[in-house]
């Protein structure tokens, strides 16, 4: 167990201190900084920009009232309306973009309630009766004596809401309900990117002591199994640190400090929260690193059980033929354009695995060339398949050229084939 | 005599229908350095793999230090064939992992690796990254890699490959002190000259079986030829049992049969030769060897 601790230690010391790894984790505190500085040195000069980009021109709303029941206008609209006494004259100032629409209120307005808009505005703008709303009802609750009453009417309540369904959950108003939602939903996000990014780091931890060669003398110290749990276990702890600086330089950049600490700690005294958002992370860091095995490649073969090589599987299984002979078939998996071999023979063994051997090679480099990645090349032939007593050859093929790279030859006890091969 | 160190017993390694160690039966006792020979492919570095449990021997049993292969990783070193070292990181830091990695406490692994960079003159590169050594040098850092846990079994495969003459001599020197110190070495090589100055025992395989096997005087005297190197003065021609001379230079090699080498002095004292040198010719290991491997292929043949 010390030995895969020390593992562990030592391939998180190495990989937090790369250069790569320092840029990508500190992209988010980065980034985060510079929108804050922006806002912080720009925010009102960029706002300003912003509006005058979607405005076109005047916010005014001429107001032509024939029912008399709203003019004269109430001191506090006297920016954003104005009142006109015909609708020629309006039409004329919107005409002119001294005004941005015209609302005309009809003498029958108290009873029928209908009022006419006319803007220049695409539709989508918003500008159609938005804040019309707010004029109307002020100016018509304006001759109610009972102040608070008026007050109501305007502004008709103010929700405190309490959600006793759900624990934890924020009550900061609608930016904590907002964020309630958003903080998961982003964390989910990082998690999965940390799982491909972790996951990665272990696939290029494994490749790179391979091609330093450095492997075969690791492993006259620790077993195969010591090397890759001890890789997991430093590479996982990378991903989570760098799930930590994320989430403690959003939170310190955030500057709702106190709202966000009200999301995320609730969310993490939740157990089954945190226990599932790590076994989440465990479970995607184990199946993403142990995926993506392009070239384990020739050279050491473990012993024990093989890597799992998903390109161009060939089988091969031999069986007795009533007339003595053998009846064997070969196949090929994965990859476009599987090949089958299938040949009767007699009982000469030599025939029929030279046979194997060149159909895998043909399904092989059919692979590489039509994939035009590195493959792995392996054929699995033995008397008993399913049995698990077995013979492997592999040979990598490398990607551009589609040359055999090198044979290696291993014998894999307990081997047992992939569901739905034959043999 | 004393136990073995190391002892295979009718170890066998196929691949497919290829078979790399076929039958190989050996001893290695403590304090000596055992030389395992043979050409390319003859099974040499599948025999090392096996015995630090890489590979797995498809029948057949060693034992290492008096346990199967695997369970004393931290009493042998070994220097693989194929070999490098993280090269991005500093030379001292992967010395320590891979000490550490064998059981070393990190500071006795700082001093011990320290101590030995020194030895093989590379104290000033203890810092550098690995890929700033030269090709010499990463070899002299992998070999002090197999040390750092001072071992009391080495396994060295092809450990002169690449380095040059000065560092050789820096290797052998090394190699007979830790040979002095009670280690035991087992030494896989092609240079025969090497192995000749190193080596009490060698094993030679060929096509992974067992071709020659025992104390390397005592092979060196069997296939040493029935002849004798003499320098002296007014040699006569006549001698009994002298079926050629042959000059060669001031001395002169005389072919025997029938009589042994000590006759022949005798007969030379006493006719009253002046006698400069008397000395029984012997055969390199490298004729040994091409002949030993040209033999069998040819039998096989």
């Amino acid at each position: 167990m010390d030995r895969v601790l020390i593992i562990g230690w030592h391939e998180y010391k190495v990989n937090v201190r790369r250069l790569d790894f320092i840029i990508f984790t500190s992209l988010v505190p980065v980034l985060g900084l510079v929108g804050l500085l922006v806002t912080l040195f720009f925010g009102r000069q960029a706002g300003g920009a912003l509006v005058r980009m979607f405005d076109s021109g005047s916010k005014v709303t001429a107001v032509v009232d024939q029912s008399g029941r709203l003019t004269p206008l109430m001191p506090q609209f006297a920016e954003a309306f104005a009142a006109y006494d015909d609708e020629a004259a309006a039409r004329a100032a919107l005409e002119t973009e001294a005004v941005q629409r015209v609302v005309v209120v009809p003498a029958g307005y108290p009873q029928a309630g209908d009022v006419k808009v006319i803007t220049a505005e695409s539709r989508f703008s918003g500008a159609g009766t938005t804040g019309l709303r707010t004029f109307f009802v002020t100016h018509l609750a304006r001759d109610i004596e009972d102040g608070a009453l008026r007050a109501r009417l305007i502004d008709p309540f103010d929700a405190q809401i309490e959600y006793t369904g759900e624990r934890g959950q924020a009550t900061g108003g609608v930016a904590g309900e907002v964020l309630s939602f958003l903080v998961p939903f982003l964390f989910s996000i990082l998690l999965a990117v940390t799982v491909f990014v972790s996951s990665g780091y272990l696939v290029r931890s494994v490749a790179e002591e391979k091609s330093s060669r450095v492997i075969e003398i690791v492993l006259s110290s620790v077993t195969p199994q010591q090397l890759l749990a001890g890789k997991v276990l430093g590479l996982g702890a990378l991903g989570l640190t760098q799930i930590a600086v994320w989430i403690a330089s959003a939170t310190g950049l955030g500057g709702g400090l106190a709202v966000l600490a009200g999301v995320i700690l609730p969310f993490f005294t939740r157990m089954e929260v945190f226990g599932l958002a790590l076994v989440y992370y465990i479970l995607g860091f184990g199946v993403y690193s142990s995926v993506d095995r392009r070239d384990w490649g020739d050279g050491v073969q473990p012993p024990g059980e093989p890597a799992d090589y998903r390109h161009c599987d060939l089988y091969r299984r031999g069986s007795d033929d009533a007339d003595g002979g053998h009846h064997d078939e070969s196949r090929c998996d994965g990859g476009a354009g599987d090949v089958v071999v299938s040949l009767d023979r007699a009982d000469d063994d030599d025939v029929a695995s030279a046979t194997g051997g060149a159909a895998a090679a043909r399904c092989c480099r059919q692979h590489c060339e039509s994939t035009g990645s590195d493959t792995v090349c392996r054929v699995v032939w033995g008397e008993d398949v399913s049995a698990g007593d077995v013979d492997v050859w592999q040979a990598p093929w490398r990607a551009g050229d589609c040359a055999l790279v090198a044979t290696h030859v291993g014998r894999i006890r307990r081997w047992r084939p992939p569901s739905g091969a034959r043999g | 005599m004393r136990e073995p160190v190391l002892s295979s017993r009718r170890l066998c390694k196929r691949y497919g229908s290829f078979t790399a160690v076929d039958d190989l039966s050996f001893d290695v006792y403590p304090g000596e350095i055992f030389g395992l020979l043979g050409p390319n492919g003859a099974g040499k570095t599948s025999t090392i793999r096996i015995l630090m449990d890489i590979f797995k021997a498809d029948s057949g049993e060693v034992e290492i230090l008096g346990s199967p292969p695997g369970e004393g990783r931290e009493r042998v070193g070994y220097l693989p064939e194929e070999r490098g070292l993280y090269r991005d990181q500093r030379v001292l830091e992967v010395l320590v992992y891979l000490g550490r990695l064998k059981g070393v406490a990190k500071e006795t692994a700082e001093k011990r690796a320290l101590a030995w960079l020194e030895r093989v003159e590379l104290e000033e590169w203890a810092g550098k990254r690995v890929r700033e050594l030269s090709r010499g040098m990463q070899q002299k850092a992998q070999f002090v890699a197999c040390l750092i846990h001072d071992p009391e079994l080495l396994i060295l495969d092809e450990p002169f490959q690449g380095l040059d003459p000065v560092n050789v001599e820096q290797i052998k020197g090394l190699m007979r002190s830790l040979v002095a110190d009670g280690k035991t070495i087992v030494l896989s090589a092609h240079q025969m000259n090497l192995v000749e100055e190193l080596c009490d025992r060698i094993l030679l395989i060929n096509e992974g079986r067992s071709v020659l096997y025992g104390g390397l005087k005592q092979i060196k005297r069997d296939y040493a030829p029935n002849s004798v190197r003499v320098r002296a003065e007014g040699l006569p021609q006549d001698l009994p049992g002298v079926v050629r001379s042959e000059r060669n230079g001031e001395a002169a090699l005389l072919t025997l049969e029938g009589v042994d080498a000590q006759e022949v002095l005798a007969a030379l004292v006493e006719r009253g030769v002046q006698v400069e040198s008397f000395e029984r010719a012997t055969v390199p290991l490298n004729d040994i060897f091409v002949a030993l491997v040209q033999g069998d292929g040819a039998e096989r043949n």
